[in-house]
Order: structure tokens, then C-alpha cells, then sequence
């Protein structure tokens, strides 16, 4: 029984690693310029400003204020993930994969403000996936943009 | 609503595994066809293996009745071929991270995996003859955890090898997370079961937990191949200079 136990502890705590693993991989894939820039100043997110604001280590962290913002931010980014230049009107299995790490961390998040410990750690994983989120939909969007333009076209917009 | 819940769901949860299996299996081939799968071959193997073992266990469900002893014994004995697999495919993994880095610590990764190998086929050899009384279910499922744990530690040692030597490969670091995620899942749902004293929550186990780590490793294995190529050992690579054509070269 001891031996199960201790099994069943230690292989939920590898599932989860493996998980945050998988995500953290997906999350570090790069994209060929910032594309959430654009998302971010149409749509006033505001989650670089708080990732600004939780890596300066000096100012206290606002954590209701800040959790609330992130949530905030959160359903209006997998809002337009659906809506915006998605002709499926689905998520991609990538998406909801990231949808559920960022519940995870929500979670995560409130555990760490119960007992005082890796707050900002979670705020700046949250803001990571966010941009990750944000990357995804503005480069979705440029796409449809240019996809109605004829190379002769772009070349015209260019200033 | 009960009846969904506890009969029908994990049915068509297990065929829902099976068809995303099949699905990626395809997939997957069609990749290696074309030319596109370097550092997939392993994983599809895997792959293949699982979804061979899937067709043959409806085949004898069909045949002989999801209840009855013949499907409970190619369940299981297909579920320690399918181990076996996923060792193999672990080796592969080890060895690919090794190689890349000196053929030395391969000899001695190699080593290690086959005392794993023969000790875990000894000890399995004694609790064998030791139980070979009352073989199921109980002490099927306390091997079968045993079995998962033992490779879910590979894994990890696997995975912790690779954050030392290959972290920059993601293709592989994300095949072997996916493998963790199966493994660890079922260690951890087997050992649930046995902490809960073999009740009805095995029929929840076996429903819903396996197909659905399952799942979890396909889909993440699936987006691994679409998604993310096989690194190109620093070695390999070439320098900008050795991809300049001949004429650009002379204006250098």
C-alpha cells in the first residue's frame, strides 16, 4: 500500500511536469516578428504593461488587480482566437492546450497567493501564454490581410 | 444519463482513441513517404504497434465478448507488448540524445538499459511464479502500475538527460514529454486504483484515464510532427559561407 502511494504521489506530480513541460515547449516557439504588438494597442490589452510592472521587483504586486486584468485579457484574446479570421470558428488542439495550462495557472496562481509563494512567477507564465495567444491571432489576422493583396498591392502599401 | 456515463462514454471514448491513433498513424506515414518525418520513424513505429494492438483486441472483444477471460488475457498481454514498444522506443530516444553528443556515453546508456531490461524481466519472473495463484486481476494491475512507473522513471531520466545535452532539440524533448504524459497518467491512475482498493472506480480508470492519456500523448505527438522539425545537430549545420554560391563568394 505504501509502494502505491508512493507511486501515485510521485507519477501525478510527473504527469504535471510532463504537462507544464509541453506547454512551456510550445510557449518558447518563435515567431518571425511580434506580431501581438498590433492585438494589443487595437484591443487594449494590458498584460505587457503588468509584465513590466510584476519584473520590476521593487513595486509591490497588486494581485487581485492584476489577476482580474489577466482574466480580463485572457477572454478577450480567445474570443478573437475564435472569431477573428478563423474561418472554422474552432480552437486548435494547440489552443486548448494552452487554454487549459492557463486555467492551471489561474489555479496555481491563487495556491501561491495562499501561501505567499511564486506569485510573480505565475503572473509572468500567464502574460508568456497570453502573448503566445496574441502572436497566434495577429499573425492569423496579417495573414488574411495579405491574402487579399497581389504583390504589386503590398508593394504599394509600403511607405 | 448514468447508463451514458458509465457504459457507453468510455466505449466511445476507447473507439475515439483508436480512430485519432489511426488518424495520426497516416499521418504520420504519409510524412516519413514524402520525406518529411526525419526523427519520426521511432515515434511512428510506436504508433503503428498501438494501433495493431487496438485492431486485434476489437477483434477478440467482437469475437469472444469484452467480458470474457480471452479478452482479458490479450488485453493484457498486449499491454506488456506495448510496454515493451514504448521501452524500445525510450532506448531509441536515449540513443539519439547520446549520439549526437559522444558515442562513449551511449555505450554506457546502452548498458544501463539493459540491466534495466533484465532485472525488471527477473523480478517479473519471480512475482510470477510467486502469484501464479489468483493471477487476475490484482496482481495484473499491481504489475501493470509497476511496469508504467519503471518506464515513466526512464522517461524522466531520459527527459533530464536531454535538458543537459540536446535541450535546444524540441521535436524530441516534446515526443518524450508526451510519452511521459501516457506513462505517468497510468502509473498514477493504476496506483488510484490500488489506494482505493480495487472498487468500482477500475471501471472509471479503465473508461476514461487510459484512453484519455492516450489521447493526450497522440494529439501532443501529432503536433510535434506538424509543427516542430527535427533540430539539425550543430555539426551538420552548415555556415553561411558553405550555402554562398561560387560568384557571391569571389565578391566576398
Amino acid at each position: 500500500m505504501v509502494a502505491a502511494v508512493l507511486i501515485l504521489v510521485l507519477s501525478t506530480a510527473m504527469f504535471f511536469f510532463y504537462f507544464q513541460a509541453a506547454c512551456e515547449r510550445i510557449l518558447r516557439r518563435e515567431f518571425d516578428r511580434q506580431y501581438f504588438m498590433p492585438i494589443v494597442n487595437a484591443n487594449r490589452l494590458e498584460f505587457p504593461s503588468i509584465r513590466k510592472a510584476v519584473m520590476d521587483y521593487t513595486a509591490p504586486l497588486e494581485y487581485s488587480r492584476f489577476r482580474m486584468m489577466l482574466k480580463c485579457d485572457y477572454l478577450a484574446l480567445t474570443y478573437l482566437l475564435k472569431n477573428a479570421g478563423n474561418a472554422t470558428q474552432c480552437y486548435s488542439k494547440e489552443d486548448r492546450l494552452l487554454m487549459l495550462y492557463f486555467r492551471l495557472t489561474v489555479f496555481l496562481l491563487s495556491m501561491g497567493h495562499l501561501f505567499h509563494v511564486g506569485e510573480r512567477r505565475a503572473i509572468l507564465r500567464m502574460t508568456a501564454i497570453l502573448e503566445y495567444l496574441g502572436n497566434v491571432i495577429g499573425r492569423r489576422v496579417n495573414l488574411a490581410k495579405l491574402g487579399e493583396l497581389s504583390a504589386s498591392d503590398y508593394l504599394l502599401t509600403l511607405d | 444519463m448514468h447508463y451514458l456515463i458509465g457504459r457507453i462514454g468510455p466505449e466511445i471514448l476507447g473507439y475515439l482513441d483508436y480512430v485519432i491513433e489511426g488518424g495520426v498513424l497516416i499521418y504520420l506515414l504519409a510524412r516519413l513517404l514524402r520525406g518529411r518525418g526525419a526523427g519520426l520513424l521511432g515515434a511512428t513505429a510506436y504508433m503503428a504497434a498501438s494501433v495493431g494492438v487496438g485492431t486485434l483486441r476489437m477483434l477478440v472483444a467482437f469475437h469472444y465478448g469484452p467480458r470474457s477471460h480471452q479478452y482479458a488475457l490479450c488485453y493484457w498481454l498486449t499491454d506488456y507488448w506495448i510496454v515493451f514498444c514504448a521501452f524500445l522506443l525510450v532506448g531509441s530516444f536515449f540513443r539519439r540524445a547520446c549520439v549526437a553528443k559522444s558515442a562513449d556515453l551511449w555505450h554506457h546508456v546502452r548498458l544501463m538499459l539493459a540491466s534495466v531490461f533484465v532485472l525488471t524481466g527477473l523480478v517479473a519472473y519471480a512475482t510470477i511464479l510467486h502469484h501464479h495463484q489468483g493471477f487476475f486481476p490484482f496482481f495484473v494491475l499491481e504489475f501493470q502500475q509497476d511496469l508504467y512507473f519503471v518506464l515513466m522513471v526512464l522517461i524522466t531520466m531520459l527527459y533530464l538527460m536531454l535538458q543537459r545535452y540536446e535541450p535546444s532539440d524540441d521535436q524530441l524533448n516534446l515526443l518524450v514529454c508526451g510519452l511521459g504524459i501516457e506513462y505517468a497518467a497510468l502509473a498514477a491512475a493504476l496506483a488510484l486504483v490500488q489506494v482505493a482498493g480495487y472498487g468500482a472506480l477500475y471501471g472509471v480508470v479503465a473508461g476514461y484515464a487510459m484512453p484519455l492519456s492516450d489521447m493526450g500523448m497522440v494529439l501532443l505527438w501529432f503536433y510535434t510532427a506538424a509543427r516542430v522539425p527535427k533540430a539539425v545537430p550543430a555539426k551538420e549545420a552548415q555556415s553561411p559561407r558553405e550555402v554562398l554560391p561560387a560568384h557571391a563568394l569571389a565578391r566576398i
